[in-house]
């Protein structure tokens, strides 16, 4: 069958395209590497979503080299030997389902960073094409059919909003943020209210959080969590016009004579080789997966890889500067019953220094550690760097669950794009089925530590405001691998960006690219609710021009 | 058998290398091994006033039965059991100790750098048995989430490692 649309791809860069032209009455098919699940199929199980290679898949079979600086050398390590799985959910709707859904905007002034604090030495930072106003109403947009629950707090870098409420109410708190909030006012902070990817409320076939105690890293078994496969695929599904090919491995793009996409070729789990054909291509696999299907795309017509004359392919690829950090509580905090009371969120986060007047700040979030007790348990074993066991672990262990309980912090700053972090081809590594894996050297700049370091301090005051013990954290330049953006730049200069401002190729007019890979800069926010609201900016514009 | 439950005699039955010949693609591990584990895994945690033991929790069974599933780090397997026979080839009376002396044993032990990742690993896959739903073959009657207070996740799963249902 010829399909209008091919899409590459579920998660969050797909869904809005998947969502739009279905319902504009358009053939889309779906090629999904992994295998398709349903609310039905998913549960609290830390083994399988934690603890092993369920979602992804098996490192030995397909992994990626890592390069990382090591004494003034790019040193490349497959991840089947550092374990450090790049992958972040093999399955339809892609890790969008396994996201926390803190949901932020990002702000005017994140569109043209280059304009407003000018170069950073050694880092690539440039405006976007596009304003916040043009995608302004695409946020609105996700608020609505993703559906986000909230209250808007005003403060001081508080971007421009079409509506002054979320279309869904807040989740319940812990009443831990009493204290929160009472700490900033002493400190004159802002306690920012996040806004969560997740229905308060039922939506359609989708029913509201039940306060599951399992969150972040799990699959939603009520489908309250905005993935793209429950917010938009689903309801693309019921269209009839959307088709979905799971377990199928795309290995390349193939063009004809008018330096068009025609085919995309696919493995199933087995290895055959399978191909679809379309008028129209979508690559959604996130950044480093996109970057590799192009660079692995290379012809006679296109040598360098698709999309790829102005040789930025791969380039400035992103992820997000910042660290973590904790202090916990206890029952001279809490009663036991309110202390260890689950399921309840804390939805807090600082933006007071969003941006400051010399520099690009950041956000940070403030949530409860993950509930994930084998993973809790076993990070005690160890005190000053000596094991501990027998009799006084197990008092740890016991002691720790039951009159303690960690408030973590998560920052988040740009991650300068540079000339040492980009996503590469090496034809000596392949995956068992043959295919060239994905290289990612890692290069980060300075700024992201000292940004990262700078709102560290601002949240350990706050913590110990709050009366949080053993408090501590940590900034790194080596980043989480779940936050990807780049590789894919796009502009209006087809001599240096990928793509044109609607992610289309500068050089094969039938190919888009819509995960994260556009972005210049990533802003100091997760990158999700801005993938979901360009993609639907993007689906508008392919409703126009295949009108 | 040194004073072993039943249930770990069960898992023990389990190891023998028929049973992981079909399992392990014809990799034999002695049931020797899985003694010595068994031993060293009710010292490193052991009943307490307020927790279960290792073998209260059927943590030898729920290694045994899950090592060879294709989602378990191969690597690791072969570490324990290549730590299990030097720890046996070290401390071969070490089943035979008493408490305080099994104690003493493992803070020797930990002052060589492989004994320690092995006993840290097996501390590791104990907790692992501890506190993953009981459909895995430990946390036998949840024993590791009510002795901590721990509210686990709804809804559990019906399958293991994620199948679909």
């Amino acid at each position: 069958m010829n399909y209008d649309i091919c899409i590459i791809g579920s998660g969050a860069g797909a869904g809005p395209l998947a969502y739009e032209l279905s319902h504009a009455g358009k053939k889309v098919v779906i090629l999904e590497k992994g295998d398709i699940y349903s609310e039905q199929d998913f549960s609290k199980d830390e083994i399988a979503y934690t603890k092993r290679n369920i979602f992804t898949p098996q490192l030995s079979d397909e992994y990626h080299t890592i390069e990382t600086l090591e004494e003034g050398k790019w040193i490349k390590t497959p991840t089947y030997e550092n374990n450090w799985n790049f992958w972040n959910g093999s399955l339809l709707g892609g890790s969008s389902n396994f996201m926390s859904g803190f949901f932020h905007r990002l702000k005017p002034n994140d569109f043209k960073l280059k304009s407003i604090y000018g170069m950073y030495d050694g880092a690539n930072i440039e405006d976007w094409p596009i304003s916040y106003e043009e995608i302004e109403p695409y946020y609105d947009l996700v608020e609505k059919i993703v559906g986000v629950s909230g209250h808007v707090t005003e403060h001081v870098h508080q971007e421009p909003r079409s509506t002054n409420t979320y279309p869904y109410p807040p989740l319940a708190e812990h009443p831990i943020v009493e204290k929160f909030d009472t700490a900033c006012k002493a400190l004159n902070f802002t306690p920012f209210m996040t806004p969560r990817a997740i229905l308060s409320e039922s939506k359609e076939n989708r029913n509201p959080c039940y306060y599951s105690n399992y969150c972040g890293s799990y699959a939603c078994s009520s489908g309250a969590k905005g993935s793209s496969r429950a917010a938009l695929i689903q309801p693309a599904l019921a269209t009839g016009n959307l088709h979905i090919i799971a377990n199928a491995f795309v290995v390349k793009l193939e063009t004809d004579h008018t330096q068009k996409v025609k085919k995309a070729l696919y493995l199933t789990k087995e290895g055959t080789q399978k191909e679809i054909k379309a008028k129209l291509f979508i690559l959604a696999a996130q950044a480093v997966e996109s970057s590799r299907l192009l660079l692995n795309s290379k012809n006679a017509a296109f040598p360098n890889g698709l999309a790829n004359s102005s040789g930025a392919v791969g380039k400035n690829l992103l992820f997000s500067g910042g660290g973590m950090g904790s202090g916990e509580f206890d029952l001279s905090h809490f009663s036991q019953e309110v202390l260890l009371q689950s399921g309840l969120f804390v939805n807090r986060a600082l933006k007071d220094w969003y941006f400051t007047p010399k520099f690009k700040g950041g956000l940070i979030d403030f949530l409860f550690e993950h509930s994930n007790p084998i993973r809790r348990a076993n990070s005690l074993k160890w005190e000053n760097d000596k094991l501990i066991f027998g009799q006084k672990l197990q008092d740890k262990i016991y002691q720790t669950f039951t009159t303690k309980r960690v408030l973590n912090f998560e920052i988040f700053n740009d991650w300068m794009p540079n000339d040492n972090c980009f996503v590469s081809v090496d034809e000596k590594y392949k995956d068992k089925y043959g295919i060239p894996v994905a290289n990612i050297r890692i290069g980060a700049h300075p700024e992201d530590v000292r940004v990262g370091e700078f709102l560290a301090t601002k949240a350990v005051r706050l913590l110990e405001q709050m009366g949080a013990k053993n408090i501590s954290y940590t900034i790194s330049p080596l980043p989480s691998q779940n936050l990807q953006a780049g590789g894919c730049r796009f502009g209006d200069n087809p001599k240096k960006h990928v793509l044109n401002r609607y992610c289309q190729s500068h050089d094969i007019s039938n190919l888009f690219v819509t995960d994260g890979s556009f972005m210049p800069t990533g802003g100091s926010v997760p990158y999700t609710w801005t993938i979901y609201a360009n993609a639907f900016r993007v689906a508008d514009y392919i409703k126009q021009i295949l009108k | 058998m040194f004073g072993m439950k039943r249930r770990t005699f069960i898992a023990l039955i389990a190891t023998s290398p028929v049973f992981l010949r079909i399992n392990m693609q014809a990799k034999e591990i002695p049931t020797h091994a899985w003694k010595t584990i068994a031993s060293v895994q009710d010292t490193l945690l052991p009943k307490t006033e307020h927790m279960p033991s290792a073998q209260d929790i059927n943590a030898l069974f729920y290694l045994v039965s899950n090592c060879s599933s294709e989602y378990f780090d191969a690597n690791d397997l072969d570490f324990l059991i290549k730590g299990a026979s030097m720890f046996h080839q070290n401390f071969p009376d070490f089943s035979h100790k008493d408490t305080e002396s099994k104690n003493k044993i493992l803070e020797i032990a930990t002052e060589s750098d492989f004994l320690e990742k092995w006993l840290s690993k097996l501390i590791y896959y104990t907790i692992e048995a501890m506190f993953s739903d009981p459909i895995y073959g430990g946390n036998t009657h949840e024993l590791g989430w009510t002795s901590t207070l721990h509210t686990t996740g709804n809804p559990r799963p019906i399958n293991k490692y994620g199948r679909k249902i």
